[in-house]
């Protein structure tokens, strides 16, 4: 009896320790680290371009020996009517099969963002169980997204790693620039009232291409690498223009989405001499409010900083100087406001949404011509500015 | 729980922001429930519905309901079954035939029933922990993600969408009529009342803790769009660089709680259908019903689609809360008017 129990147990755990049919050998895997989404020729419809890493050469950094400098990626094309079907076709290409578990980035070109729009480049994201949505989105401007994979940047092993390091110190850093995931990408078509904005991508091409002699001998020198920066702005789920870092800076004080930057203001009102203000602490609202029976936005925003550097001669008052600080804002979000208003006419100021959400009568009355009504709604804004700390010194360097 | 925040966010859409609403009258309806199921085993302490049924309902109507009951339990057992099954097939195993699973976890649950309910209760002393960690870990995770404006406006379409909304949840806990065979196995019913009504509550405010992540993480425009919304918050949320794309483990701790959940619903069955049987040990009946469940489960929900379709209001709402609850209800009502006819051999047993 004992016998065969464990003939029993024995033979239901070959059954069920021999592997199961999800498994995936790491020896058999391509990590794919970034996709850039291309309109590719008929009769295909998208043109994938992944950088794959090579994990071998990665832990292989210390190499001196020339043989041992291999690249650390590989770039690779395919095309297909659809994603999947494009996906699938790495498979002709492919040693290995690939895996999306790592994808740090998605760049859109330019042409399919405007043409096709991203709908149908987004559903195998968010429904296939590998990538995740905290992979950035970013549209190439001005460049095949293709050509934003091939580029590389010196410093980092890869361009995926480089250009999502880029995304989480700039966003922090910079006020230019929108750091959005597919996380928000996602919530941003599906929300009523709000349109979609991502980091534009370009490529900063070096003029002079020829290796210098005191470079390391890693190969060639590349002569164009990204830059990040800007707004992408869309409507619905298409392209339709851009915003320019000072918008960009306007806009994301207006949505309260700046944490950290350097402003440069001017330290009287008929311009002339600049400061540095180098911003601690911004609270940037926008509500939606009913004015004598009409939509109105209000933009309210209450900004600390620092002076980071000062020219300023003869030296100004300090409440000037605040004022200075508060016009220099208010300009940028007026500017903003144009752009997105009266120029490209889509709501990524999200203020639709706030209308829906603070507002919810007003939003089933407007929401039919929503697009329509964006165009019109008057904004008022409202800078509180403040300097805080001067720095070392109380004035710069004399010049005698 | 992965299943019960998708009953309270996706099983109806038009609740939207107000899931949490409907949430927090779940939390008051599936304890009210709970204890009104209790009730009824308080009045005939230390005997199962199979064995009193005949006669508080006569001799021909008694039987008739018991088998009605664990056809019911049949139903719950494989739902879950498939449900769980499915959870694994659409997160990670995308590949694996759904059947591997249904047919590992009908081993694991008929070898738990065979052993009997000390070893499930075990086995949920030692999972619940781990469950609650994981739980309040990936709740956590998800707050630096989150938009607390995502909430507005609240009730904007009226009460109704949120009292429709909580219909499918709150109906889920008629489930717990599984605790009509339970019962008896513990020394004190009228404690064990106490303790399943908070039990039942405490259910509830895990879903509503849920659905408020679910909801301030993703907006009410995203999240119904999502076959296992609790999943897809253990995919987003990280910790810093501390905690990150491990939603793997999540999945394995609500793993085994679903388990533990499906062995106890597995143990009612077995031990109701050996007593209305007259088979004196029920634990032989607990492979033969699992080889019976896999099929059910099989034929039970065919896709994630038709479980959507089965977990509307309109539909579960009135399966759970609409036929089942009201026969039990009458029941509870006889039992009352009644007064608990006494049981003969009562005195003779110790009436434990």
């Amino acid at each position: 009896m004992p016998k065969a129990r464990i003939l029993t147990v024995a033979m239901v755990l070959t059954l069920i320790t021999a592997g199961c049919w999800d498994r995936q050998e790491i020896e058999n895997t391509a990590f794919v680290m970034a996709v850039g989404v291309d309109k590719a020729e008929p009769p295909d419809r998208f043109k994938l371009t992944v950088e794959i890493a090579i994990p071998s050469q990665l832990s292989n950094v210390g190499a001196t020996s020339q043989d041992e400098q291999r690249p650390t990626n590989w770039i690779v094309t395919s095309t297909g009517e659809t994603i999947y079907d494009a996906v699938r076709n790495f498979t002709h290409q492919l040693p290995r099969q690939p895996q999306w578990y790592d994808l740090r980035l998605v760049v859109y070109g330019e042409e399919l963002a405007r043409d096709y729009g991203i709908h149908e480049a987004l559903d195998l994201l968010d429904r296939n169980i590998e990538p995740r949505r905290q992979a950035w989105v970013l549209v190439s401007k001005g460049v095949p997204a293709s050509e934003i994979m091939r580029t590389s940047v010196p410093i980092s092993l890869l361009t995926a790693e480089a250009i999502d390091d880029m995304m989480n110190v700039s966003a922090v850093r910079s006020s230019t620039i929108v750091a959005k995931t597919l996380h928000n990408v996602y919530q941003m078509i599906s929300a009523p009232g709000w349109e979609v904005y991502v980091s534009p991508i370009t490529l900063i091409i070096e003029q002079d291409s020829t290796p210098d002699q005191g470079r390391l001998p890693q190969g060639p020198i590349p002569t164009h690498h990204p830059r990040v920066g800007g707004t992408a702005v869309f409507r619905g789920t298409h392209l339709i223009g851009w915003l320019d870092d000072i918008q960009t800076r306007g806009l994301l004080f207006a949505r309260g989405e700046i944490t950290s930057s350097v402003l440069v203001a001017p330290c009287a009102p008929n311009g002339g001499d600049t400061m540095s203000i180098q911003l601690i602490s911004v609270n940037g609202q926008l509500t939606p409010v009913m004015k004598d029976g009409e939509l109105t936005a209000k933009v309210t925003v209450e900004a600390l900083g620092n002076i980071g550097e000062m020219y300023c001669n003869p030296r100004a008052s300090i409440n000037d100087l605040n004022e200075q600080f508060a016009n220099v804002i208010e300009e940028g979000i007026r500017m903003a406001l144009d752009a997105v208003q009266k120029d490209l006419g889509s709501d990524i100021l999200g203020l639709g949404l706030k209308v829906y959400q603070q507002l919810p009568r007003v939003w089933s009355q407007v929401e039919e011509d929503w697009d329509a009504v964006f165009r019109t709604v008057p904004f008022e804004i409202e800078v509180k500015a403040s300097l805080q700390r001067q720095g070392l010194v109380t004035s710069n360097v004399e010049v005698r | 729980m992965v299943i019960s925040v998708l009953l309270v966010i996706t099983a109806y859409d038009p609740v939207r922001q107000d899931a949490w609403i409907s949430a927090l009258i779940t939390a008051v309806g599936g304890p009210l429930i709970t204890w009104l199921i209790m009730t009824l085993a308080v009045q005939f302490p230390g005997e199962t519905f199979m064995e009193y049924a005949p006669r508080l309902l006569g001799k021909v109507l008694g039987p008739i309901v018991s088998v009605l009951l664990l056809l019911f339990l049949m139903e719950r057992g494989t739902f879950l079954l498939r449900t769980f099954a499915g959870m694994l097939t659409l997160s990670v195993y995308t590949q694996t035939p759904i059947i591997v699973f249904m047919v590992l976890t009908s081993l694991v649950v008929a070898v738990g029933v065979r052993h009997g309910i000390e070893v499930v209760g075990r086995l949920g002393d030692i999972f619940t922990p781990i469950y609650l960690v994981v739980t309040a870990v990936v709740l956590a995770a998800s707050v630096p993600l989150w938009d607390t404006q995502w909430v507005r406006p609240i009730m904007a379409r009226g009460v109704l969408p949120v009292i429709i909304g909580a219909v499918t949840p709150t109906a889920y806990f008629v489930e717990k009529l599984y605790l009509l065979i339970l019962a008896p196995v513990v020394p004190d019913v009228k404690r064990a009342r106490t303790v399943a009504t908070w039990a039942a509550f405490a259910a509830s405010v895990i879903m509503l803790l849920f659905a408020i992540c679910v909801l301030f993480t993703f907006g009410p425009f995203e999240a119904p769009r999502f076959s296992l919304p609790g999943y897809y918050l253990a995919r987003i949320a990280s910790l810093g660089d501390l905690y990150e794309r491990l939603d793997i483990i999540p999945l394995l701790a609500w793993s085994l709680t679903m388990v533990v959940h499906l062995s106890v619903i597995a143990y009612a069955l077995t031990k109701g259908t050996g007593q209305l049987l007259g088979i004196r040990d029920h634990r032989s009946l607990a492979f033969p019903l699992a080889s019976i469940g896999i099929p059910v489960a099989i034929m039970s929900v065919a896709d994630f689609a038709q479980f959507r379709e089965f977990v509307h209001p309109s539909i579960m709402g009135v399966y759970m809360l609409g036929l089942v609850f009201p026969v039990f209800l009458i029941i509870l009502v006889v039992a009352l008017i009644r007064k608990a006819p006494a049981r003969p051999s009562a005195r003779a047993k110790g009436g434990k």
